[in-house]
């Protein structure tokens, strides 16, 4: 498999160019995305022109970590005179101006971006079949979902359509698709990464994350991106860097937390094995596993979809067909005709949730049961270093099965939105397949800007554990 | 009602996706419901900002209309970010 590391070696050691490894991807791309759908913009010319600059700074042996390195970015986030659609009709033929500060990072150390990955509209879903282009198939099975919503990220990864890939996670959409397409996915602490450029959900949920074949490439990417950003008042100082610093760190000694609610709530028969395996490798290591409780999880998903709704229904207003956006004939139906259904329904939920007669019963609540779980993080975090979970209620199901009732629709970020509500980092990592050969993933959860560490776990238990890789 | 959020929302919907979203909508409305068994129990809530200031260079300072702001909302309803509560 290959990773950013050794691609970094060959690179400087030219015993391959960047615009070979970037015409290479562009094929690969040419070859299988019309069977997964990962991507919405692919940018050739442009790439091959940013590949052909990354290889004069690598002659002159002046490259920095993600110089010549191609990688996809999610279509949420702004690039520069690169149409940024957000998977919705409402901004199909938008173009920026202006970059991301995360993707600005990227190219100060020219990176190559290959192109814009789909994602859920708006990043809203969990299985990337909302998307006005289309759903993302899954590499392992193309019949199946990719997860969501940064499907298109994880997707492009796992298929080797990308090496690294940004996405966006604001209750689990890169832990979530990175889990289902059998590769790494981590959310960092709230703060670390500016959300400058980032098309807002939910302002207050929202982080860019990397989906990557490992978790050390994770730490790569996030390495470049991370940092305070004045155009972000809520990035932190906090986010200091150096998310390799901790590879190599032993796990003897370590203490893993393990919600009992969250192994009671396992119902695959294989899932729980490939958690139960993860927990007794852990134990092999000499780690400590420990019993610890975080009773509000039971009602993370209700907040996190009050919460998530009542944001997004205030960041979408403005896309009136007026300022920003598609604009139909009669311009009382540009919302009405450029949304998808899930956004639309979002957005009726959100300005339920605000309005006042129900403002105290669902969104304050909400904001209630949000501290209730920081404090029960607090409370955990001083008898734990990190907190291990299932990534996923299920692998990943069929496309457009019947029967896709809301239960079960939201249900499948029961694991991820405690993290996500509480601002904490999280990484998933594969660690095993079910009957169907699908990947299953595990969560480690660290305590607030300790990403490092979760890093270096996930690092670690990779090292032992093969992975399959999807045959298209 | 849900012509009203309708109306909020700027969304016109026509007669064909009319009663499936209104259906779909009434059940995350339903999946809400759980909140009202939620009981807050921590005698001093930590409130969100103060759960990251705890580590927030001591620099980083909002403006003065900015902190009034934030002063009167953890006085009132405790929430960390502002969102324009509709009437």
């Amino acid at each position: 498999m290959i990773t950013l590391s050794k691609l970094r070696k060959e690179l400087d050691s030219k015993n391959v160019s960047a615009q070979e490894i970037t015409r290479s991807y562009l094929n690969n791309i040419k070859k299988y995305d019309n069977k997964i759908n990962s991507y919405i913009t692919v940018c050739e010319e442009y790439s091959l022109n940013t590949a052909k600059k990354a290889q004069e700074i690598i002659d002159k042996k002046e490259s920095l970590p993600m110089t010549g390195i191609p990688i996809a970015i999610k279509d949420n986030i702004c690039t520069n005179r690169i149409k940024t659609t957000c998977a919705s009709k409402m901004l199909e033929d938008f173009v920026p101006f202006y970059n991301a500060t995360a993707v600005e990072k990227l190219l100060n150390q020219n990176a190559v971006i290959l192109g814009k990955t789909n994602l859920d509209e708006f990043g809203m879903g969990d299985s990337n079949q909302n998307s006005y282009f289309g759903a993302v198939k899954n590499p392992y099975n193309t019949k199946c979902v990719s997860g969501g919503s940064s499907g298109g990220s994880a997707a492009a990864v796992a298929a080797k359509l990308a090496l690294v890939a940004l996405g966006t996670d604001t209750g689990g959409s890169v832990r979530q698709p990175a889990a289902l397409c059998g590769i790494t996915g981590i959310r960092p602490t709230y703060g670390t990464v500016s959300r400058f450029g980032v098309v807002a959900f939910a302002s207050s949920l929202d982080q860019i994350g990397v989906c990557a074949n490992s978790a050390q490439d994770a730490g790569y990417v996030l390495n470049c991106i991370y940092g305070v950003d004045q155009r972000d008042s809520t990035t932190s100082k906090n986010a200091t860097g150096n998310y390799l610093g901790m590879i190599d760190m032993p796990i003897k000694g370590l203490k893993i937390g393990i919600p009992v609610e969250f192994l009671n709530n396992i119902v695959s028969d294989d899932i729980k094995k490939s958690f139960l395996s993860v927990i007794d490798y852990f134990k092999n290591n000499d780690a400590q596993i420990i019993d610890v409780s975080l009773p509000s999880s039971k009602y993370g998903i209700a907040a996190y979809l009050a919460i998530s709704s009542a944001e997004a229904s205030a960041n979408l207003s403005k896309f009136d067909g007026i300022k920003y956006g598609f604009n139909s004939q009669n311009h009382e139906n540009s919302r009405s005709t450029a949304f998808g259904k899930e956004v639309k329904k979002r957005i009726l939920l959100g300005n339920y949730v605000l309005s006042d007669e129900n403002y105290e019963r669902y969104y304050k609540a909400s904001h209630d049961l949000r501290n209730a779980l920081i404090c029960e993080y607090r409370e955990i975090f001083k008898i734990c270093d990190v907190v291990l979970s299932p990534t996923t209620l299920q692998t990943a199901q069929e496309i457009y099965s019947p029967g896709n009732i809301l239960s079960q629709e939201y249900s499948q970020d029961i694991y991820t939105v405690s993290a996500s509500l509480a601002g904490l980092p999280e990484i998933s990592t594969t660690c095993g397949y079910d009957k169907n050969n699908l990947p299953i993933g595990f969560s480690i959860t660290g305590k607030p800007f300790d990403d490092a560490k979760i890093i270096s776990i996930a690092d670690r238990f990779e090292k032992d554990f093969i992975r399959k890789e999807p045959i298209l | 009602m849900f012509e009203k959020l309708l109306i909020k929302s700027g969304l016109y919907i026509d007669k064909t996706e009319h009663n499936i979203i209104e259906k779909e909508v009434s059940e995350m409305i339903n999946e809400l419901k759980i909140l009202s068994d939620f009981k807050p129990k921590y005698d001093k809530i930590s409130h969100i900002s103060s759960f990251f200031s705890d580590l927030r260079d001591d620099e980083i300072k909002p403006s003065s209309k900015t902190s009034d702001i934030l002063s009167n909302s953890k006085s009132k309803n405790n929430t960390g970010f502002l969102v324009k509560k509709i009437i």
